[in-house]
């Protein structure tokens, strides 16, 4: 591996990129959607959008710059964000005026886009995705999605997505072979039935879009002949030749070179996101069924230099790190640098015919991994799959790359998914085919459906302090479920009783997340279908059922909570401090978490919490186990729930945990008074399952076996856990075995479920915040997935340098 | 008794390790960076900097301890009892004000060390006793270091080998690594600047070699000390004349843990600026690499 070799249209084109700081917003998709939406109002949804996306595809701008090998562009302009309007107008109307200031996730907005967008929005106020959600939600869900303590807005203001398509079977049967199977479905569908009759409007949905996105690879195989024609250079003139022949190939067939294969990919990634804004749209094992062709063209035939599949790769991630989306304002914050968590997998293990399972690295693993080493973007969010008998030499390349500092290629392992996913009731083949998708959550690639992560998020920390004060939640000051019991009136007789009020509050706030998961879920299905993602995904076809119908082979979800070391540090410091060993009286404690430790005797309280109570994170059982069992009300009601699609055709239906907090931790933390573990209101809470900042104190060991203890094999949905390490804790090769030491033990014994590092020293991330302009490319960790520092609001920086830093 | 127990420690030793500190030291370095752990008894460390200045904690504790005019604490330590030191342990709320030192049960050290047996396993780790001096407590490391054979896990010693052969004897059948200090081999400097023996030093240093353990001999590169080629040439003749030593490790000197000598209120009289001298120490593996007894294949790393 040379990781520090990038050709120079890459550089070029990635700096192009990365200065972009305040990207436009494109109109074009907002404008002929509510067109074809208004003129056909009489027809069914589905087939509304489908018409939508058709038109939108044969007519909006496309373009092919920066001397890219892989074309395809999102938005009108580079980097521009579209507007969905069927999802929300809300934030819009009222944020679009003032887009281009906000801290860290600015977008320049032209008077003629505004003028475009105040055009458009009246049409579809009330029918939106938000506003149908509004008028289906109860006055309690609207107060407790205004509280804030439960967040779903990332959910009803954009599609859900969260998943990996089927692209080995694009690749195996091309379009036309979908198209042939879509027809298939559609010939023995009997209008006489009802059930058929809702079946067929999906089926032909899907063709009339399968048809459109053959017409637009068609557009820029044109686009391309004619800029072969007038471009000087010999050399473009003819790599542009090259891409005009590879999309009229694949528009009808399936792809027979390594060029076309990845080309293909893109075109299918950029629809998703062209069809709906949902995020984390991810790749799945891209080594894999992308390898019979870089085997073919670069082993075999030799028709590929490995250069050039690297030049490749690296024109297919920088497409990615095109594709853009805007937030609200307040929505910003949880995703902070407007990362499109775009994954690709690699590693891992094949299964064969005869059940044995091997390692799946191969020449293409390494050659994407090098790729992102070289390129060190945000996109894509590259993870691999570990497994005991992962190749150590692979390992040790991945913490070269890790070296590099952006955060990449994170871990997850294999052997707790795959057994996890089999006792769960997926399929064994299906199981060994798992990818991460987004950051750090899992499913099987093309077989099931959204959101395996992202759902509703739950603040932790705030339902911890109302459970201490008789239901108030210490923010807004509204009691959602009264109890009798406060702190502040000291009548908990014992700490369990400060155990059953959490558990009761808990179980409250889940059942109510769910609710609201419910609704949005609802809304999401009659409104927004995705046809061409649903097209992707076993066995929608077949069912005539999009994804949110119960298309999908698996279904399970999971929400996501924030806080969780705060609630465990904070149970902690109650147990102790003031039941154990009395040395904080109740209402003490009460007094100085609402003067949020104030006057020097608060500020001499809050060292006690900080320094005499086990921490999250220092290998202590007695805090270790309290997070558990904190943690277990909270999976315990969870399990019994279901979501929409249960009983309608998927395997599963149900939920499960997850604490993939992406940044939510900032904002939710934001709105969090101070809590018992000696945190002051409005800082930050921990991310994900990591200690909270600067507790850990023992270093990684001590940390993994924290993590450990947790119920792992119960939390899905993804069990995050984010370190920190300095340049100096890698430096020597000595050091880097010690780490792939370290990372083994944690995935072989501990069976730990993910983990990823940051290695940036302290003094450049500060350096980077005072001087944004020299530190443009550096790319670092932010919870599951990595962002361009220099993006980041003020406080997310903040957040970031905090975070305890390992010294190896 | 001991101060700490360190995990994760990746420059000790083979693999991932943990440390365990123990206190108390048979020599007085001038150079040392751990000075907490000098005293065999329990230290008090104090830091101004995390003081707060509304507290008045320690104070309710003891007399001891008084506050200035100019708002100082200041600490009478020669009137800090063990009955005091018991009181501070748990009174200062900042963690200005620490007792370093713990009574050390062995089955507690123990429990404690094996929770990171799966790494030790994983990356042939295992346990290192360091201080201080452990071979001040010959019976504690013996017993410790046999349970962890016993868990199928390897021990490595730092030591500066002045204690008397018995106590090494003791431990010698459980301990793998040998990590001995060797500092200088002029007995009257040693006893300058160490205030120890070096005469018991090399007789240990010779009875060790006829046991077959590894044995690596590591050398702190002190300023004014031993910083000359001649005085780095001779330390190498010492350990070429040793059959089972083929493992040299030149520690170059640094000042990081210098605050503690504040803390603790004692002088400090060695260098204030860290060793820079990168061609003396190239020198010396040169000559170790090229020395006509070199058969015996020494090899010398340099660490900073
Ligand atoms: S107890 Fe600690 S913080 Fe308080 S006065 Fe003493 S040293 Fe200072």
């Amino acid at each position: 591996m040379n990781l520090n070799y990038l050709a120079k249209r890459i550089i070029d084109h990635k700096h192009q990129l990365i200065n972009i700081l305040t990207p436009s917003v494109c109109t074009e998709r907002a404008q002929t959607y509510t067109k074809v939406y208004q003129e056909n109002e009489h027809k069914p949804v589905v087939v509304q959008r489908a018409l939508a996306l058709q038109e939108h595809l044969r007519t909006r701008t496309i373009w092919i710059k920066h001397d890219e090998l892989i074309i395809g562009n999102q938005a009108s302009k580079v980097r521009a964000a579209p507007i969905f309007p069927e999802y929300t107008v809300r934030w819009l109307e009222a944020e679009i005026d003032d887009l281009a200031d906000r801290p860290g996730a600015g977008f320049a907005v032209s008077e003629e886009d505004k003028e475009n967008i105040h055009k458009l929005t009246p049409y579809w106020r009330g029918k939106t995705v938000q506003d149908r959600c509004y008028g289906l939600f109860t006055d309690e869900q609207q107060e407790l999605l205004a509280s804030t303590i439960i967040k779903a807005e990332g959910n009803m203001t954009s599609g859900d997505a969260h998943l990996a398509v089927d692209n080995e079977k694009i690749l195996r049967i091309g379009l036309n072979g979908l198209i042939d199977e879509v027809r298939g479905h559609r010939a023995k569908i009997d209008l006489a039935d009802f059930e058929d009759l809702k079946r067929e409007q999906f089926l032909k949905s899907v063709e009339i879009v399968l048809l459109a996105v053959q017409q637009h690879i068609v557009r820029y195989a044109e686009l391309a002949e004619k800029m072969a024609t007038q471009e000087t250079r010999e050399e473009r003139s003819q790599e542009l030749q090259t891409i005009a022949t590879n999309c009229r190939l694949i528009v009808f067939n399936k792809p027979e070179s390594f060029w076309q294969a990845l080309q293909l990919c893109y075109f299918v990634q950029l629809v998703l996101q062209i069809e709906s804004n949902g995020h984390s749209v991810s790749f799945g094992r891209m080594d894999q069924y992308l390898h019979r062709f870089y085997k073919q063209d670069v082993k075999t035939d030799k028709t590929l230099s490995r250069e050039f599949a690297l030049e490749l790769l690296q024109s297919c991630w920088l497409k990615l790190l095109e594709v853009n989306k805007i937030r609200s304002g307040a929505h910003s914050k949880a995703s902070a640098g407007s990362p499109l968590y775009q994954n690709v997998t690699i590693g891992g293990q094949n299964l064969a015919a005869d059940g044995t399972a091997s390692d799946a690295v191969n020449s293409l693993s390494w050659a994407i991994l090098e790729s992102c080493g070289q390129l060190r973007s945000t996109q894509p969010n590259l993870s691999v799959r570990y497994h005991q008998g992962l190749n150590q030499e692979f390992l040790m390349a991945c913490i070269d790359v890790i070296k590099c500092g952006f955060g990449m290629p994170a871990f997850n392992n294999d052997q707790i998914v795959i057994p996890e996913f089999i006792k769960l009731g997926v399929e064994k083949h299906d199981a060994y085919n798992y990818s991460a998708i987004g950051c750090i959550e899992t499913a099987v690639p093309g077989k099931w459906g959204y959101r395996c992560t992202g759902m509703s998020f739950i603040n932790f920390a705030r339902i911890l302090l109302a459970s201490l004060d008789e239901g108030r939640d210490a923010t807004s000051g509204k009691v959602f479920l009264a109890s009798d019991k406060s702190l502040a009136k000291g009548n908990f007789k014992h700490f369990d009783e400060i155990m059953t009020a959490w558990s009761e509050q808990i179980r409250y706030f889940t059942r109510k997340s769910i609710e609201i998961d419910c609704v949005v879920d609802s809304v999401l299905e009659q409104q927004v279908q995705d046809i061409f993602c649903s097209s992707l995904v076993d066995d929608c076809l077949s069912r005539g059922k999009t994804a949110k119908e119960g298309g999908a082979k698996y279904d399970w979800v999971s929400g996501l909570q924030v806080g969780i070391a705060n609630l465990g540090n904070s149970l902690s410091a109650i147990k102790h401090l003031v039941f154990d060993q009395p040395q904080i009286t109740q209402p003490e404690l009460a007094q100085a978490l609402a003067s949020n430790y104030a006057t020097s005797e608060g500020e001499l309280l809050r060292q006690r919490l900080l320094n005499f109570a086990p921490k999250y994170g220092n290998d202590d059982d007695s805090v270790d186990q309290l997070i558990t069992l904190a943690y277990n009300a909270y999976i315990d009601e969870l399990a019994k729930f279901h979501n929409t699609r249960f009983g309608r055709g998927p395997i599963g239906g149900e939920y499960y945990a997850g604490t993939s907090s992406i940044s939510a931790n900032v904002p939710f933390g934001a709105a969090t008074m101070a809590t018992p573990d000696g945190r002051k209101a409005g800082t930050p809470l921990a991310e994900g399952a990591s200690p909270s900042s600067g507790s850990d104190t023992l270093g990684p060991t001590a940390v993994y076996n924290s993590v450990a203890k947790m119920p792992v094999n119960k939390i899905l949905g993804g069990v995050l856990l984010n370190q920190k390490l300095t340049p100096a804790a890698v430096e020597s090769e000595g050091d880097m075995v010690k780490l792939s030491m370290l990372i083994r033990t944690f995935f072989n014994h501990h069976k730990g479920w993910h983990v990823q590092y940051n290695i940036v020293s302290r003094d450049t991330l500060l350096a980077a915040k005072a001087n944004p302009e020299s530190y443009r490319d550096l790319v670092v960790r932010v919870a599951g997935y990595s962002a361009f520092f220099t993006a980041l609001s003020p406080d997310a920086q903040d957040d970031i340098i905090a975070r305890t830093e390992h010294n190896l | 008794m001991y101060f700490n127990i360190q995990r994760y420690s990746t420059h000790d030793g083979d693999g991932i390790r943990s440390i365990l500190f123990l206190k108390g030291c048979s020599l007085a370095c001038s150079w040392c960076q751990n000075p907490e752990s000098r005293s065999a008894k329990r230290s008090l460390l104090f830091d101004q900097r995390l003081c707060v200045k509304e507290c008045n904690a320690c104070q309710k504790e003891t007399g001891a301890i008084t506050r200035s005019s100019q708002d100082e604490i200041v600490i009478n330590r020669t009137a800090i009892t063990e009955h005091t030191l018991d009181r501070l342990e748990t009174s200062c709320p900042t963690q200005a004000l620490t007792v370093c030192g713990e009574k050390a049960y062995e089955d507690d050290l123990c429990d404690a060390l094996l929770r990171d047996k799966p790494f030790y396993i994983e990356s042939n780790g295992g346990v290192t006793f360091s201080g201080g001096e452990p071979l001040m407590q010959p019976e504690l490391v013996a017993n410790v270091a046999a349970r962890m054979h016993q868990e199928g896990i390897n021990t490595a010693i730092e030591t500066c080998m002045h204690a008397p052969w018995k106590n090494i004897e003791q431990v010698l059948p459980f301990v793998d690594c040998w990590l001995t200090d060797l500092k200088h081999t002029d007995p009257q400097k040693f006893q300058d600047w160490t205030k120890g023996s070096f005469a018991r030093i090399k007789s240990n240093f010779q009875q060790l070699a006829k046991h077959g353990k590894r044995i690596v001999i590591r050398v702190p590169v002190v300023p004014g000390f031993n910083d000359t080629e001649k005085e780095l040439y001779e330390i190498i003749d010492f350990a070429l004349s040793l059959e089972t030593c083929s493992e040299i490790h030149l520690l170059p000197y640094h000042t990081l843990g210098m605050n503690k000598y504040n803390l603790l209120d004692m002088p400090y009289h060695c260098s204030d600026k860290p060793l820079n001298n990168p061609d003396l120490l190239a020198n010396a593996q040169r000559y170790a690499e090229n020395h006509p007894l070199s058969a015996q294949k020494l090899t010398v790393t340099i660490r900073g």
